[in-house]
């Protein structure tokens, strides 16, 4: 009877195009809460399975609401994308081992404000809850196996939660013969370099799995990774001066600035606080490293 | 600035509904608050802290600062509408919250609760440019510009490192790196997941998307609707 029900409401989804709305990524659909696990002091991993999945791409995020209710968060999306699939910067898949997964677990990183309306409720839902969501939204602060050269991520705190969703899909999508490709051939095996800075271990996500993965500082004192942990961990590039020129005046501006040319090859990807993104670029960009190389999301 | 009991700011990322509050100055000593479904409240200024009070600290990103307490009838507005405990405050008259480092060439600016710079500065060439790659299109208070310009051609701003409006030269200092807040129908104070999502994919740079100048005026002036701007420096944005 239950499988008879599904099949008259899928004959009425086609007909009034129901399910196509529900494959939007702007609008929102219901998602039941499978857990929630204590990640970190002050954060929580929330795993939903989607009624219906869309696979996301690393460094994506969704907004999250109680059905019926009008106020929404954003929270980023801390696992890879359902195994066997991997897609390109246009959405498009680049190799599918396997058949799509629907429905398929997903996993949130959360911070809990205590004086906060969602993410106090969010941390106490049981499993079998049933929340909406809206997405996978976020096409700035993305990566996908066609980026070039060594994975460069660095984050703070909560920040890490897109990064790890990049790791994870890196490690997967690389294989002792490199990573595979649609067109044929194989890149290099894939190296990523995880830079991570907290307060504490206790205040990092998941700091107990991905401890191995990740070179971390943690300090009370702020700035927790400046230029010379990345300059350590990254090394210098050359440099070469620029100029800078005035209208009408025949005098010209000099400054010296990193070079365009990125010798090492590497795509970076920042997340944290506003602070921490100013202070991080500004190192990278002084290290040499090009800005269309790196990426950021600053947490609002 | 609306803060929380905790003296955090509170913002339309947060409480989207805000983008449904209107703040009227009305004479010199009287903000007109207006929230959906009530009376326009006159709410008298408040300069100093009540007699026995002290001032507030508060939070602005990383700027603590000394604030005064709007009072109590504020707060209960703004508390009912919001549904969270909060206060209305002003920051304290002999409080100075100067330039962040990010802003060299200018110093000794202050600036008031704004994020980061007094200005910003946005051109309706650009905003024509990002609407045509939108299903729907968006207006400009979506990014909520202290000054838009006219005519030339989309994101000519970029490029603009000082330019003089009426009797102001300004600094167009850096690019403004945009938040969820673009996302909220100002009419509405509904948030959607657009324009950020077709910002993120062609107009990303290091720091996130961007769209709009942030700009520091080096003297002091008047400017006017309908002035020419006038283009004193330029830089190459890529360096």
């Amino acid at each position: 009877m239950h499988d008879e029900h599904h099949g008259v409401d899928e004959v009425l989804y086609r007909d009034t195009g129901l399910r196509r709305d529900a494959l939007r990524s702007d609008t929102w659909r219901p998602a039941t809460v499978l857990s929630v696990e204590h990640a970190a002091e002050d954060m929580i991993a929330l795993t939903l399975r989607p009624e219906t999945t869309i696979p996301h791409i690393p460094g994506q995020y969704l907004d999250v609401r109680f059905p019926g209710e009008r106020r929404s968060r954003s929270f980023s999306i801390a696992s890879a994308p359902p195994a066997g699939e991997s897609t390109d910067a246009e959405g498009s898949a680049i190799e599918t081992l396997g058949p799509s997964l629907v429905g398929s677990a997903i996993e949130l990183g959360i911070r809990v404000l205590p004086w906060g309306n969602l993410t106090p409720r969010l941390a106490a839902a049981r499993p079998g809850t049933v929340v909406e969501i809206r997405g996978p939204v976020g096409r700035g602060f993305t990566w996908t196996p066609d980026e070039p050269g060594t994975l460069v991520l660095i984050g703070a705190g909560a920040g890490v939660t897109p990064l790890i969703s990049m790791y994870e899909h890196a490690i997967r999508t690389s294989t002792p013969q490199g990573t595979r490709r649609r067109s044929g051939g194989t890149d290099p095996a894939r190296s990523v370099i995880f830079l991570a800075s907290a307060r504490t271990p206790d205040h990092l996500y998941r700091y107990a799995r991905y401890r191995d993965a990740m070179t971390t500082r943690f300090t009370a004192e702020e700035p927790r990774i400046d230029r010379a942990f990345l300059e350590e961990h990254l090394g210098p590039f050359p440099r070469e001066p620029i100029q800078r020129r005035t209208i009408g005046r025949s005098r010209a501006a000099t400054r010296t600035a990193p070079t365009q040319k990125d010798a090492a090859g590497v795509t970076v990807r920042v997340c944290g606080p506003g602070g921490f993104i100013g202070t991080m670029v500004d190192a990278l960009l002084d290290l040499g490293v090009r800005s269309e190389r790196i990426r950021s999301e600053g947490f609002t | 600035m609306v803060v929380n009991e905790q003296g955090w700011f509170l913002t339309q990322r947060q409480y989207p509904e805000m983008a449904l509050i209107t703040a009227e100055v009305v004479e010199a000593s009287t903000l007109r608050l207006t929230v959906p479904g009530q009376r326009s409240l006159d709410v008298p200024v408040v300069d100093k802290p009540a007699p026995g009070n002290r001032a507030l600290t508060v939070q602005v990103w990383n700027d603590r600062c000394e604030a005064v307490d709007q009072g109590e009838v504020a707060a209960e507005l703004l508390g009912d509408y919001l549904g969270v405990r909060c206060r209305l405050v002003r920051m304290a008259g002999d409080f100075r919250r100067e330039l962040g480092s990010s802003y060299p060439a200018t110093p000794g600016i202050t600036v008031g609760f704004a994020d980061s710079s007094p200005l910003m500065l946005a051109s309706e060439r650009s905003l024509d440019e990002l609407n045509g790659r939108l299903e729907e299109p968006v207006r400009m208070d979506r990014f909520r510009p202290n000054i838009v310009v006219s005519g030339g051609s989309a994101y000519q701003e970029d490029r603009w490192s000082r330019i003089r409006i009426g009797d102001v030269t300004m600094r167009l200092a850096k690019d403004c790196i945009r938040c969820q807040i673009i996302n909220v129908d100002q009419q509405t104070g509904q948030r959607g997941i657009e324009p950020l999502e077709t910002l993120g994919a062609y107009r990303s740079g290091p720091r996130g998307p961007r769209f709009g100048r942030k700009v520091v005026h080096e003297n002091t002036g008047s400017i006017r609707v309908g002035d020419p701007v006038e283009v004193l420096e330029v830089a190459d944005p890529d360096a």
